[in-house]
């Protein structure tokens, strides 16, 4: 006999104990069983054994059941109540996290979007340092919109200063910069190439005209004061732009470089190198490297001015506007 | 809860949809009334099923809890008695599986003396040609302890439809209300189940 025969057989069997066939087979099984005594065995046996079980004794449920459901049932009811309060002030915190976290990424990502943006398509910033503008009617100025900054012209009125620069000097230690600068200057014999000093509210403004060799060791003088001051820009007016050319950040070193060139032109160059070498440096993405720019050398005042006579240094050679700008932090 | 509590129950027979309706307000006299009326079929199906009794009396408990969080998703389109037994079937089930990974050892049948003399007596049960009264046999302590064992070493779900069938008095339909399966599904593990307990009870008869 074949397994799913046995199965089958087994299945009416199983119908037949329960009286759970229809009729027909009812009828025909009960005839199978009568020809055959295995199969009868077996129904007898099935029988008894169904028998047997519907006979075992019930057992009765433990005592106080009802009470122990209605214990735990209020205890379930606490829990759940106190996890879904805390699971729910969880869930809050969790929801205005998750938002402020994306809000804050996407404040991130679209204000560097936009920072990439006037990046790529500002001429200012594409071009290299950020350069102030002076009273210019060049339409591409204009194009590019208002100065960043806006500095008075040092020029003095009827003197001839082909070249001009703007020292700007932020330190946290601005009397003692003040009083230093004031000192240099009554050293240098030159309180009668000062104007008079201009102060608003945290700023203090010098201008200086002088013979450049003057200009040089008043400068070299700064140098020692030089690590007091946070912020040390150095702006140049380029006359073929026809704006300041600004040396952010430059070092006393790079300053006396560039004050001891000789030649004017030597000196816009200098100036225009340092410009870009300090803004690559500063946001550039490493194409130049320190090497690359001009060197960086310790330079002292050059020994030669020395040997002027002094009426010479202050008004002879080559004339120089320099404002020294001192702002407290 | 007190003996006389139930009697007093027990004597007022209210339709289960009625006590249906008036849990479903809120009304914790027909949760009592119901839980009473249950309760040792309950427990005696889980029993059956798991074959241990305190695991029996917490599931039993368990299944009470859930009838009174669920009472209210009780739509009545089937019987209140199938529905509360589907209850208990699949926590017994689910229990049922969790033991079977942390192996939990259920009640053994009975050895020495005592269990020889339920053997033979279930023996004589057996062979005896007449037609020998069941309860006669089924209200030995030991014999009791037999079957449950040979029940227990069932397939789970053969387990339930046969206890279910055979001991509940369920009829096809309801148990596979009870169970959420086809009636042919019920016939089949019925018949695999009761072929499977005789096999066993032939080998434990023969020891």
């Amino acid at each position: 006999m074949s397994d799913e025969s046995k199965q089958n057989i087994d299945e009416l069997l199983s119908g037949y104990v329960d009286g759970e066939l229809s009729q027909r087979k009812y009828t025909e099984l009960k005839r199978l069983m009568e020809h055959e005594p295995e199969l009868a065995e077996k129904h007898n046996l099935l029988k008894k054994q169904k028998q047997l079980l519907n006979a075992m004794p019930v057992e009765a449920a433990p005592e106080g059941l009802f009470d122990a459901v209605i214990a735990s049932q209020e205890r379930k009811f606490i829990l759940s109540e106190y996890g879904a309060a805390s699971s729910e002030a969880e869930g809050v915190k969790h929801l205005l996290f998750r938002r402020a976290l994306t809000a804050a990424v996407i404040f991130v990502l679209f204000g560097g979007l936009i920072g990439l943006i006037v990046h790529i398509v500002s001429p200012v910033q594409q071009g290299g340092p950020q350069e102030y503008v002076k009273g210019t009617d060049d339409p591409v100025v204009d194009l590019l919109g208002p100065p960043m900054k806006f500095i008075d012209d040092p020029v003095v009125a009827g003197t001839k200063t082909p070249f001009r620069a703007m020292l700007d000097l932020k330190t946290e230690h601005a009397i003692a910069m003040n009083g230093f600068i004031k000192k240099a200057i009554f050293t240098h014999d030159l309180n009668g190439f000062v104007d008079p000093r201009e102060i608003n509210g945290t700023t203090s403004t010098i201008r200086i005209t002088c013979g450049i060799d003057s200009v040089v060791d008043l400068l070299a003088d700064l140098q020692s004061e030089w690590d007091k001051c946070k912020v040390a820009n150095l702006s140049v007016y380029d006359y073929v732009l026809k704006r300041y050319i600004v040396i952010e950040n430059i070092k006393s070193e790079q300053l006396m470089k560039v004050f001891n060139e000789d030649k004017f032109y030597a000196r816009m160059q200098m100036a225009r190198d340092y410009a870009d070498f300090n803004y690559l440096n500063r946001y550039g993405s490493g194409r130049l490297v320190k090497n690359d720019g001009p060197s960086e050398d310790p330079v002292k005042p050059k020994l030669t001015h020395s040997v002027l006579d002094k009426k010479e240094r202050l008004e002879g050679g080559e004339k120089i506007s320099l404002v020294i700008t001192v702002t407290g932090l | 809860m007190g003996s006389s509590v139930e009697k007093q129950l027990e004597n007022i027979v209210i339709d289960d949809a009625v006590l249906v309706r008036q849990c479903q307000e809120g009304d914790s006299a027909a949760m009592q009334r119901l839980i009473v009326k249950y309760q040792d079929r309950i427990y005696n199906v889980i029993l059956k099923i798991c074959s241990n009794k305190d695991d029996a009396a917490e599931l039993t408990q368990e299944t009470f809890v859930k009838f009174i969080e669920k009472i209210n998703t009780f739509k009545m389109q089937s019987a209140f008695y199938t529905w509360l037994f589907r209850i208990a079937v699949n926590l017994s089930l689910n229990f049922c599986r969790r033991r079977f990974k942390i192996k939990i050892h259920s009640i053994d049948a009975p050895a020495g003396p005592e269990g020889e003399n339920a053997r033979q007596q279930l023996r004589s049960f057996f062979a005896d040609e007449k037609e020998p009264d069941p309860a006669v046999a089924a209200q030995n302590r030991e014999v009791g302890q037999i079957i449950v064992a040979a029940l227990g070493r069932l397939d789970d779900k053969q387990r339930t439809a046969v206890v279910l069938r055979d001991i509940e008095g369920m009829a096809y339909a309801e148990i596979a209300e009870s169970l959420d399966v086809e009636i042919g599904t019920v016939k089949s593990r019925i018949s695999r189940g009761r072929e499977s307990l005789r096999e066993i009870l032939k080998t434990v008869l023969k020891a």
